[in-house]
């Protein structure tokens, strides 16, 4: 290892260690891969999405595997804040980590009331607001999808909260940059992307859809070059810092993300193939900036080449 | 304590009706498999990924010694998809990464004093095998039943001849033993044996498990299931192989894939379709 490689990010005044975090719905509560590696090595990590109350998610037939990537429809199973701030920041204090809470509301109250709760937990470093979630009836859709929602939601947050406010967005709209916008007018503090895409696949057997809520999110790396444009979109279009979501299974695939101007980057449906892949991308983004030359990671993000005068240049 | 590791392939010893068993060096996960887990299993490509990209739940079958390969895990798979064909294709030296042992596995005291009847139904008859050999080791009594649609399913028959224990065998088109499901074999036997301290253990399609259970719980016994769901994890983060219990959505991975049959909850439109093969 070089240590002479700064992999070290700041994202609104929080430092991470390196730009490599997990994704949300991807890494449990995070004890889950102790038993793997030291946790203390990632950037930080995004906890399943927290609601106010427990909620146990749909019913069997929650995800089918498709080309190079997966379709889930979990609902938002998780224990709730409350035995989150009970059960598991207790056993999280042994570890040098940055969490991410990701939290989720089915109204403005909840999310606010969420946001309340996690203020005085030392171990929080930032919220991600869940307002992109596929799979739910009844908050998910109703902010992710609607520009005067999103914004009303995060500005209620940002309010309220006493941490960083990152926005998780979908990417099941006409236009992401409307949605980053409002966010960012509202106070938003980062934007991470994307949220799954939606899809669906059919049992021919049964002629049934593969899942029993009909649609799921689709992730893994089929989204990758779908995600990364994107994010070079909203990073074309706001100015607080964007974290790069979609298929990263590699050092290669995170510095895509970089590169396009993602200040840190986030491993997901990988964790699941994998579960040390995240040490993987952080070993590999060293061994790169080793190789090149670079001596601080920040110094890659959004070094993306303008096309050459002439070419076709919109997205 | 599961692992990832990376295991070559030994050996891949081809049955008939697309069954295949993978001989595994891993004596990593050998020295610490109990009966009943498993392993999640995929070709190991780094740093290309695997495609498909999930890797496959697989019963740690048999242990075995490879002599200068060391242990030896060995993993029963039949050809039903798109991730059993690739690992169907492996050759010897090819490598598999592997994350386990994983799962809750048997408990072994549920058999206690207990005549244990083991009921397997296809590729179920690889959670078994390191059951009946414990169980045996405990000098606990043990029975097999064993089906499947004709004697060539019937891929683990020499492993339990040589463990020197009763079988029953079943198939659906009478090419050996009863002509009939295992379920015919369990009613003979409930029968005969009326009285004693029974413990039903199965693993094999749902239908066939629902069946046995009512049977074994109606005949005054314990019956525990091993289940079989989709999961893209295997360690209880997915949250993917949601199944339904008396109390709870639980996951097969974690908390199973070892169930009490009078606790577990089965699906309505459970329909046992064989995938049309194209």
């Amino acid at each position: 290892m070089n240590e002479n490689v700064n992999l070290e990010v700041e994202i609104a005044g929080v430092r991470f260690k390196n730009p490599v975090l997990t994704a949300s719905g991807t890494f449990g509560y995070g004890l889950e891969f102790a038993e793997f590696f030291d946790i203390s090595r990632l950037g930080g990590f995004c906890t399943k999405g927290l609601s106010l109350y427990p909620m146990e998610g749909n019913p069997p037939g929650r995800i089918s595997e498709t080309p190079s990537g997966m379709l889930n429809a979990i609902g938002l199973e998780n224990i709730g804040v409350d035995r989150f701030i009970a059960e598991r920041l207790p056993q999280l204090r042994q570890y040098d980590c940055v969490i991410v809470a990701n939290i989720f509301g089915k109204t403005i109250d909840e999310f606010v009331s969420i946001a309340e709760k996690l203020n005085g937990q030392e171990q929080v470093a930032s919220l991600e607001l869940n307002i992109s979630c596929p799979n739910i009836k009844e908050g998910g859709v109703q902010f992710g999808h609607d520009p005067k929602m999103a914004f009303r939601v995060t500005q209620a947050v940002v309010e309220v909260s006493r941490k960083p406010v990152w926005v998780k967005l979908s990417p099941n709209v006409t236009d992401i940059r409307i949605f980053a916008r409002a966010c960012e007018r509202a106070g938003a503090d980062a934007l991470s992307l994307v949220n799954t895409f939606v899809g669906m696949a059919v049992d021919v057997d049964r002629r049934r859809p593969m899942l029993s809520h009909t649609t799921g999110g689709l992730s893994g790396p089929a989204i990758r070059p779908l995600a990364v444009r994107l994010v070079r979109q909203v990073v074309e279009t706001v100015e607080i810092p964007v974290v790069g979501i979609g298929g990263i299974a590699s050092a290669r695939d995170a510095l895509e993300f970089l590169i396009a101007g993602a200040r840190a980057i986030q491993v997901g449906t990988a964790n699941f193939v994998d579960p040390t892949c995240a040490i993987r991308v952080i070993d590999g983004l060293q061994a790169f900036c080793t190789k090149n030359k670079i001596s601080d990671i920040n110094e890659l993000v959004g070094t993306l080449e303008p096309v050459k005068e002439g070419a076709l240049h919109y997205y | 304590m599961p692992l990832v590791i990376e295991a070559p392939v030994i050996e891949n010893r081809k049955y008939p009706n697309d069954n295949y068993v993978l001989a595994v060096r891993a004596p990593e996960i050998a020295d610490q498999v109990r009966p009943g887990q498993f392993v999640m299993a995929a070709e190991a490509l780094h740093p290309i990924l695997p495609s498909p990209l999930l890797k496959r739940a697989l019963a740690v079958y048999t242990i075995e010694d490879g002599g200068h390969f060391g242990r030896l895990i060995t993993l029963l798979l039949r050809v039903v998809g798109d991730g059993t064909h690739r690992l169907a294709r492996l050759r010897p030296g090819d490598r598999l990464e592997l994350v386990g042992p994983l799962g809750n596995g048997f408990d072994i005291s549920a058999s206690k004093g207990k005549l244990t009847i083991l009921v397997a139904g296809g590729t179920g008859i690889a959670s078994v095998y390191l059951l009946a050999r414990e169980l045996l080791r405990n000098g606990e009594e043990v029975l097999l039943i064993y089906g499947g649609r004709s004697h060539e399913d019937l891929v683990g028959i020499k492993d339990f001849e040589s463990l020197n224990i009763p079988i029953i065998i079943t198939t659906e088109d009478g090419s050996a033993g009863i002509a009939g499901m295992v379920t015919d074999g369990l009613t003979d036997q409930l029968e005969r044996i009326s009285g004693r301290h029974l413990h039903v253990v199965t693993c094999g399609p749902n239908p066939m498990m629902k069946a046995v259970a009512k049977l074994a719980l109606a005949a005054g016994g314990s019956c525990h299931i091993s289940v079989e769901a989709k999961m893209a994890c295997g360690f209880g983060v997915c949250l993917g192989c949601t199944v339904k219990t008396q109390s709870a959505y639980r996951l097969a991975c974690t908390h199973g894939p070892v169930f009490d049959a009078a606790e577990f909850v089965w699906e309505d439109n459970e329909l046992a379709i064989e995938p049309v093969r194209l």
